[in-house]
């Protein structure tokens, strides 16, 4: 086939450019690392980056979020746990001050100490976290949730969640009611009938679980008790009479020797009964704040109202100190299996990242060996077009002429 | 006597076959030059004495070395290679618009949502929803960008379809005229004007790089030239030219008009530069800048009907997040931020729950989601006066709910349901209640007879909002970016095609990438096959036609060579003149 001169001189620059413009490419890609320089180098593979790029930045965000969630509850397991080596102290001071061979100074020594501890407790629970939101309030983030010892809870039930993961979302926070407020137990023993000329009396010395009575203890005087007459003692299901005269006044009796069924309360009987005489025993339950809770506590130490003789509630003051610590410790477990929760995701995420950011990597970063021996090859055939141009174009008949 | 005849003859037909090698020697790079080649033949002889006597040589024709049928193809390969390469060069530039990091929607939104979860994370703080601010202000300018981009592009391919126009009409006006000449040319000799004909050849070459023609040889020797579905741009002597015509609907839109009265043909033309401006709008930038608005129109009902359910920080209804709402509606090219305050993003929900303290059970309400999509939905009054209250009934097995007054109940299972999400708005109350709460709570636990629960509004009747920190509608906001909250959009008509949504906010600029980028990748490789096509073509065309110098060195010795002969013809008749002469 016959060629023309301009045509080929024309068509071998054009292939020289091409051939530039290609290596251009490669070494555009050699000094970016990336493998797809723009999105039509490869449709699907870009999509794919996009939806990866997606994937990996929102799984750096769900860790960014679970060093926040953990951040948020260190604060409040340290909260907590300043609030449970609190408590354990005032348990400690309330055994020490129900003790009787206290004297009224002990009891008030004991009683400062314990409305210290209290006011440091109410403190804990007005605890705020680094952006001077309050812990415990719920959603109420600027209220204080205990303005005062005795004052009512003034935040809400809000749990604020934070996304640790898709579709893994976790509580960072307890409502101070759920944490400070527990149940109040408090048995009080009343009498509901008395006789002509009755000077009995009931008082309960010691219960010592502070249990929540099922049913109401009822006592009846029976004077057909032998030897002397008696207390019919029935809780609904179990029926045992006490034998009992004026005689037996300051007598003691641990309810749960006559039945097991019955509480383990020890109950002291005074005074001469009369017919028709009746007493009962029941426990109140509510729901109230442990700082309260602390507070009447001290209010009976300071008033001398605790003790052997005149200490009605002694076993449940124990008892609702016990409730308010095993609040607290309820809570902690709560956190604590939180920051696990968080911990797991941590890991989960982290092993997701890594696997992202791999095939990530292997969409759209270059294979450098690939590359560059792609870019030895287009250089060295781009040397040899050159050369060839040079020697092809020197050759022509004119030069015999 | 003849023999100089002879001598000259050949001396005359060799300096024709010298100047028609030099003729093809100058214009080695003259573009569409045809090489010419001279037709040599014999005289009439003479008859003498009984006897045909040669009478030496004569030039019968210089012909132009050409193949119609060659210089067809290569026509329309240029056509089709011109088309592709135009629509790539715009494909590619809106291509690298949606892929740079710096403009990508992509990053945008992402940036975007990552600061919606910060605020989530910290609902109190304002830096985090300063950067929330920020970070939808930068989104709402990547869509302008974006816009403005597409819009030049528009702009650009406007300007390159008029310059495109009157280059035709040059180049019709031009074929017109050397229709002319050659006819001409044509009507006064038995020759060929070879060099007006390859200019004229050019000038259809030219042309077809605009525009794919197809050609009509007449009798006189002029070439009718036309266009589209038979539209004639050169009709004998005369042409016809083209106009920009805006589009009637929307007037930042250049069509190509044809004739006196400009009729818009656009529809009809194909190949070439302005087949390809016309298709590359049509196949990209249109769908480009559809698919934007629409992104943009979703997120801003999508984005604002969430936030205006919310409470602000200062304990106010949630305003537009983002901005236009009404008319025009939101596009790419108008949207932007309804919030300058950090405190006025609304995060918190509406409503609040209380536990009664006497529940025994374990029951827990939580509340999901709230509808604000109802007609004159007030976040303020999210619940009728006096709330919700939920009691469980362990008797029948169900929540009873009583709210504005009437009644309705809930069968719950502790066994089976626990954690069980309830539409309450699709339930119906007894009279004397009007309406149904509009809430979806999930209800976990085991309730004991008579647990209760109220839910009333965040902010009371007194205007008192305490739950800052509450972040619920926060999370709702960010779960945005993953719900599929838009519908694929018909190519054909631009607008969404029914059915449920399938498209999150991402998924939708992913599939508009991965649209554009499958269109520039086919056009750069069609351009690449029809590169080679069109080189292979004219290769054999130019096999044919061009002028190769060593053939022409070659015939400038053999023509050199022919000349000194038919010289030495003349000295030898002047020596046997002379020898006849000297004899007297």
């Amino acid at each position: 086939m016959r060629v023309s001169t301009s045509y080929i001189f024309d068509q071998n620059l054009t292939a020289m450019m091409n051939q530039q413009t290609e290596l251009g490419k490669t070494q555009l890609q050699v000094s970016t690392g990336k493998r797809i320089l723009n999105p039509s180098d490869d449709p699907s593979g870009s999509v794919q980056i996009l939806n990866l790029q997606r994937e990996f930045s929102v799984t750096e965000q769900y860790l960014a979020n679970a060093d926040k969630a953990e951040n948020k509850q260190a604060i409040e397991e340290g909260a907590l746990q300043s609030a449970t080596d609190l408590l354990q102290r005032i348990r400690e001071l309330a055994v020490q001050g129900l003790n009787d061979t206290n004297t009224q100074s002990d009891r008030t020594a004991i009683a400062a100490e314990m409305t210290q501890l209290n006011e440091q407790l109410l403190a804990l629970a007005n605890t705020r976290d680094s952006n001077g939101d309050y812990l415990f309030s719920g959603f109420s983030s600027n209220t204080p949730p205990y303005a005062t010892i005795n004052g009512a809870y003034q935040g809400d039930e809000g749990q604020r969640n934070i996304k640790v993961g898709s579709g893994v979302l976790l509580e960072t926070n307890d409502p101070g009611n759920a944490v400070f407020e527990s149940k109040h137990v408090s048995t009080t023993s009343t009498k509901t009938v008395t006789g002509a000329g009755s000077t009995s009396g009931i008082t309960i010395s010691s219960s010592n679980a502070g249990e929540e009575l099922t049913a109401p203890l009822v006592f009846t005087y029976n004077a057909a008790i032998a030897p002397s007459g008696g207390y019919d003692l029935s809780d609904g299901t179990t029926s045992v009479s006490i034998p009992y005269s004026a005689a037996d006044s300051g007598l003691n009796i641990d309810l749960s020797t006559l039945d097991p069924a019955l509480p383990r309360m020890t109950v002291s009987l005074t005074g001469a009964p009369a017919a028709t005489d009746s007493f009962t025993i029941d426990t109140a339950t509510t729901t109230q704040s442990m700082f309260r809770t602390i507070d009447q506590f001290v209010k009976a130490l300071t008033a001398d109202q605790v003790g052997a003789n005149n200490g009605p509630n002694n076993g449940d003051f124990l008892t609702n100190i016990s409730a308010s610590l095993t609040n607290i410790v309820d809570t902690q477990a709560k956190v604590g299996s939180r920051l696990n929760a968080i911990d797991q995701q941590r890991e989960i995420n982290h092993g997701l990242s890594f696997n992202l950011e791999k095939t990530l990597s292997e969409i759209q970063d270059l294979d450098y060996a690939e590359a560059i021996s792609r870019l030895t090859r287009q250089t060295t055939s781009l040397q040899a077009a050159q050369q060839s141009f040079v020697k092809v174009q020197g050759l022509s008949l004119f030069n015999f002429l | 006597m003849s023999m100089l005849n002879i001598g000259t003859s050949a001396l005359i037909t060799s300096q024709g076959a010298l100047s028609t090698t030099g003729h093809n020697i100058s214009n080695v790079n003259t573009d569409g030059y045809s090489r010419q080649r001279v037709e040599q033949g014999t005289r009439i002889p003479n008859f003498d004495g009984g006897q045909y006597f040669g009478s030496g040589v004569a030039v019968s024709s210089v012909e132009r070395i050409f193949d119609t049928f060659l210089s067809e193809q290569v026509r329309t390969f240029t056509s089709q290679e011109q088309q592709l390469a135009t629509f790539s060069t715009f494909a590619s530039q809106v291509d690298d618009l949606l892929g740079s990091p710096e403009l990508s929607l992509s990053s945008g939104l992402q940036g975007f949502f990552d600061a919606v979860q910060e605020v989530a994370d910290d609902p109190t703080s304002i830096p985090a929803r300063q950067v929330m601010l920020t970070e939808a202000d930068t989104l709402a300018n990547r869509f302008n960008t974006l816009d403005t981009q597409l819009d030049s592009y528009n702009q650009q391919v406007n300007l390159n379809l008029e310059a495109a126009v009157k280059e035709v009409n040059l180049l019709s006006k031009g074929i017109a005229d050397l229709n002319q000449v050659i006819i001409e040319a044509s009507a006064s000799t038995t020759g060929t004007p070879n060099d007006l004909l390859d200019q004229r050849d050019q000038l259809i070459n030219e042309l077809s790089a605009y525009i794919s023609v197809s050609i009509i040889e007449q009798d006189n020797g002029a070439q009718n030239v036309f266009i589209g579905n038979g539209q004639a741009l050169v009709v004998g002597q005369s042409s016809i030219d083209l106009s920009i015509v805006l589009d009637p609907t929307d007037t930042t839109r250049a069509e190509v008009g044809y004739g006196p009265s400009s009729i818009n043909v656009s529809s009809q033309l194909t190949g070439g530069t302005i087949g390809g401006l016309l298709s590359v709008r049509q196949d990209v930038i249109d769908p480009a800048r559809l698919e934007i608005d629409a992104l943009a129109a979703g997120m801003v009902s999508t984005l604002n009907s969430q936030h205006t359910v919310g409470i602000t920080l200062n304990g106010n209804a949630g305003g537009n997040f983002f901005e236009p709402t009404g008319t025009p509606t939101a596009d790419a090219g108008n949207i932007r931020l309804a919030i300058i305050d950090p405190r006025d993003i609304a995060v918190a929900f509406p409503v609040s729950t209380t536990t009664s303290a006497t529940n025994t059970g374990t029951a827990a309400l939580e509340v999901n989601a709230v509808d604000g999509l109802g007609a004159g939905f007030d976040p303020l009054n999210a619940l009728s006066a006096g709330g919700l209250s939920i009691a469980y009934n362990s008797g029948t097995g169900a929540y009873d709910l009583s709210y504005e007054g009437g009644t309705a109940s809930i069968a719950y299972d502790p066994a089976v349901d626990s954690g069980k999400v309830f539409d309450l708005s699709a339930l119906g109350f007894s009279a004397p209640a009007t309406s149904s709460p509009p809430l979806t709570i999930t209800l976990s636990g085991v309730p004991a007879d008579t647990d209760s629960f109220t839910i009333g509004n965040s902010v009371d009747a007194l205007g008192n909002f305490s739950a800052v920190g509450d972040n619920r509608n926060a999370l709702a906001l960010a779960e945005l970016q993953v719900t599929k909250t838009l519908t694929a959009l018909d190519p054909a008509t631009g607008l969404p095609v029914g059915g449920p949504p399938t498209q999150s906010f991402g998924d939708s600029y992913g599939i508009l990438v991965a649209n554009v980028a499958t269109r520039t990748h086919q056009a750069d490789v069609g351009q690449q096959t029809q590169q080679g096509l069109l080189d292979q073509t004219k290769l054999r065309f130019e096999s044919v036609s061009g002028v190769n110098l060593d053939e022409e060195a070659a015939s400038l010795i053999k023509y050199q060579q022919a000349y000194q002969a038919a010289s030495q013809i003349i000295t030898v008749s002047n020596t046997v003149f002379n020898s006849l002469i000297n004899s007297f």
